[in-house]
């Protein structure tokens, strides 16, 4: 880039900055607004000027400037740091309005110049990451649906669930292209199809998770994410100190000590007795904790 | 136990504390107005800093009142959000500020940090005062010697306060919502967080809770006193709320948890939860009390940004019908 | 003490867990619902970020961060730079100038004091274990 270029394009940056910030006055009142409009502080402007520094030079937008070579962006920075440098001379002269005009342009054309360091391979990962998350989604709630229809016997049921594979597959040859951005509006769509029939399927239900279990086996399971949670909550809640106390240790030890049994009786398939035991368990994890001080619900 | 943030703050007013005004003033000052007077939060003019208030003053006292009343364009609320309080204890607030900036050389500003505002233990169980009220007995004893020493009727608001302050489970009023520069996490020396906005300024007309933000959010939005966007951009689209509740029955003595998909589904969308934190599928999902704790489950938002747990009832809300034959588990104590 | 009757005691257990919860932890009083986060800002030499969850919840609904936007439900999780953000993505879709004020005012998100750790401020799990946590 020649000198003219340079400077042409310096005071069309001049004049963008001066528009940008502070706010347009016109702008509701904002943070933003009522900073742009403090008396300006000598020691906060050394302060950002040492921040504008760190974010020319070290910041990860410099590091990307860097590695990307781009040529417009290299200049931008270059740039900037002329103006950095000018408003740090014109702090040390102790012109504050000067030095604060020139750090604001310093940083607005910088910012200028990371959107040129191509910034591509770093949204990549995210895009791509959002479309894996998303088609998760759509692809538990079609399995929902599938069993919400069957359970009502719905009708018009079999056009949604095309609609929404169909979608799904467009979806996943985008994928396949790395074209996830496209991917991702695609599987929206899907995803909103599948919303809208959950939601009318679904809607004024009430559905009751009972306690009534299906089998004692079941309930054994319910029952051990209970008692693994509450060791998880111990070993989170009661630190090193508090457990050391006489009382704690002793509900602790016979909360595991009942563990080991239930563990043994379901290895035998006695669910009845290792659910009764894990219920006593948990009930003394409970009671340890309490004793350290921390009261949880039972 | 924290004997000095009782005795320092009284001794503090005592020394430093000037004539002794209305306690209303004070009071209503230290509880409401002092969020943004104290340090100038939004351009509000600081307490005992004669020049914010120089031009103010011009305009004369009537003029201070109405503002004060009926809030300005420029930020103040009315009644500086607390519309409970009475006009003429506004205007004693008022009075106190204004008092503060015609005497010379008063200490800084009081921050409400240092004297917490009187907090009526009201917040505090007023059923099972029992064992609060046993422990407050012996450490009420041991401030009132100290109450004592400090005889200008002024500092009788802090001291009333500090009594509170032995509470260490219970936020008094004047320490709840604290404005940016004063929540021990934002750094005060840092320009832009004088200007970031305190939280009271904006929950004045929110409907209240007692826990989290001390808002309630669901009631806000169905009040329609907030109606936070749907869609970044569009600010018209509206919410696909479902309207789904699901009865989980729980062993001991709580009542069942009720989870209603509408009141969530106004805020949230499918995907933040399905399924990445719940399977949408009836006896998929192990849930327990120390899961939530943890953070994970309800957890995840509940105890984080959405009301915390200490709200039992909200999600509790569903009394069991007597069940003489129910052979799982002795009601847990 | 109290408790006569199993009610009462569970109610005095109740409410001292209510108590607990709202426990005071020393200094920080912050809003409920503040993410701080402080990933790179340490080292960086940068006041770390916070970002208050109250102020945006008036104006946006959780699905147009937590779904649209891609923001992940873990303070320190989404790995947020400035690359990415004057990229526009993440703070930067909306803090560009057009939806919020633009990005580069730097001290109205960088604020909190230097060295305050990754946390979600006043969470219950932070109520109930500071020590543990610092532990992590």
């Amino acid at each position: 880039m020649n000198k003219p270029m340079v400077l042409l394009i310096s005071l069309l940056a001049c004049g963008g900055v001066l528009a940008q910030t502070p706010p347009p006055a016109n702008a509701p009142e904002s943070a933003a607004s009522r900073l742009a409009g403090n008396k300006i502080d000598k020691v906060q402007l050394t302060s950002n000027l040492d921040s504008v520094g760190k974010l020319l030079e070290s910041s990860s937008a410099a590091r990307q400037i860097d590695s990307s070579k781009a040529p417009e962006a290299m200049q931008r920075r270059d740039r900037a740091r002329e103006l950095h440098g000018a408003a740090k001379a014109a702090l040390e002269q102790g012109n504050l309005e000067k030095a604060s005009a020139l750090l604001a342009e310093s940083r607005s054309i910088f910012f200028d110049a990371v959107r040129f360091a191509a910034p591509e391979e770093v949204s990549a990962k995210k895009l791509e990451n959002d479309y894996l998350l998303r088609l998760e989604s759509v692809q538990a709630l079609l399995g929902a649906y599938k069993r919400v229809s069957d359970e009502k016997s719905a009708k018009g049921v079999s056009e949604t669930v095309a609609q929404i594979e169909k979608s799904m597959a467009a979806a996943a040859v985008l994928a396949h292209e790395r074209k996830f951005k496209e991917a991702r509006v695609e599987i929206d769509r899907g995803y909103l199809v599948a919303k809208a029939g959950l939601t009318s399927l679904r809607s004024g239900d009430t559905l009751v998770r009972s306690l009534n279990f299906a089998t004692k086996e079941e309930e054994y399971h319910y029952e051990i994410d209970r008692n693994n949670t509450h060791q998880m909550l111990i070993k989170v809640l009661v630190d090193d100190k508090k457990a050391s106390g006489e009382m704690v240790q002793a509900y602790l030890s016979k909360g595991q000590a009942l563990r080991i049994k239930s563990d043994e009786a379901a290895s035998r398939k006695a669910y009845d007795e290792a659910v009764k035991l894990l219920e006593e368990s948990t009930a003394e994890l409970v009671r340890a904790i309490r004793n350290a001080g921390i009261y949880i619900p039972g | 136990m924290k004997i000095e943030r009782v005795i320092l703050p009284v001794l503090m007013s005592v020394f430093f504390g000037g004539a002794a005004f209305a306690d209303a003033g004070k009071d209503l000052y230290n509880k409401t107005c002092a969020v943004c007077h104290a340090a100038g939060i939004a351009g509000a003019p600081r307490f005992g800093n004669a020049a914010d208030w120089q031009p103010r003053l011009a305009g004369g006292t009537a003029r201070l009142y109405a503002s004060a009343l009926k809030g300005t364009a420029k930020g103040m609320p009315a009644k500086g959000g607390n519309l409970t309080a009475s006009d003429g204890d506004v205007k004693a607030a008022v009075d106190f500020m204004l008092a503060s900036v015609k005497k010379t050389a008063s200490a800084s500003p009081a921050k409400p940090a240092a004297a917490p505002a009187a907090a009526p233990v009201a917040a505090a169980p007023k059923a099972a005062a029992a064992p609060a009220a046993m422990a407050a007995a012996p450490v009420a004893a041991a401030v009132a010697p100290v109450a004592k020493i400090d005889a200008t009727a002024n500092t009788s608001g802090a001291s009333a306060a500090d009594i509170n302050s032995f509470n260490r489970l219970l936020k008094p009023i004047g320490k709840r919502n604290p404005p940016p520069a004063e929540d021990g996490i934002h750094d005060p020396a840092n320009d832009g967080t004088l200007v970031l906005m305190a939280p009271l300024a904006a929950y004045g007309p929110l409907p209240k809770s007692l826990a989290g933000n001390r808002v309630n959010w669901v009631k806000a939005i169905d009040e329609k006193k907030i109606n936070p966007r749907w869609d970044r951009q569009d600010a018209n689209a509206a919410p696909v709320v479902i309207d789904l509740n699901i009865v989980r029955e729980v062993k001991g003595s709580m009542p069942d948890v009720v989870y209603p998909h509408k009141q969530h589904t106004e805020w949230l969308d499918c995907s933040n939860c399905h399924p990445a934190i719940f399977v949408p599928q009836k006896g998929a999902n192990a849930i327990s009390m120390a899961a939530i704790l943890l953070g994970e489950k309800c957890g995840v938002c509940h105890g984080k940004v959405a009301f915390p747990v200490s709200e039992c009832r909200l999600c509790h809300s569903k009394k069991k019908e007597f069940r003489p034959a129910q052979a799982t588990a002795p009601a847990t104590k | 003490m109290i408790g006569r009757s199993p009610w009462q005691r569970w109610f005095a257990i109740l409410l001292a867990f209510a108590a607990i919860v709202a426990f005071d932890t020393d200094d920080a009083r912050a809003e409920y619902g503040d993410v701080v986060i402080n990933n790179y800002s340490d080292a960086a030499g940068m006041r770390p970020a916070i970002f208050p969850h109250w102020f945006h919840r008036v104006r946006f609904r959780c699905k147009v961060c937590h779904a649209d936007l891609g923001f992940k439900f873990k303070a320190g999780g989404n790995e947020i730079n400035m690359v990415k953000i004057i990229d526009g993505q993440f703070c930067g879709a909306c803090h560009n100038g057009e939806l919020a004020w633009s990005v580069e005012n730097c001290n109205l998100c960088h604020s909190a004091k230097p060295g305050t750790p990754t946390q979600v401020h006043e969470s219950t799990i932070q109520k109930l274990a500071p020590a543990a946590l610092q532990k992590k």
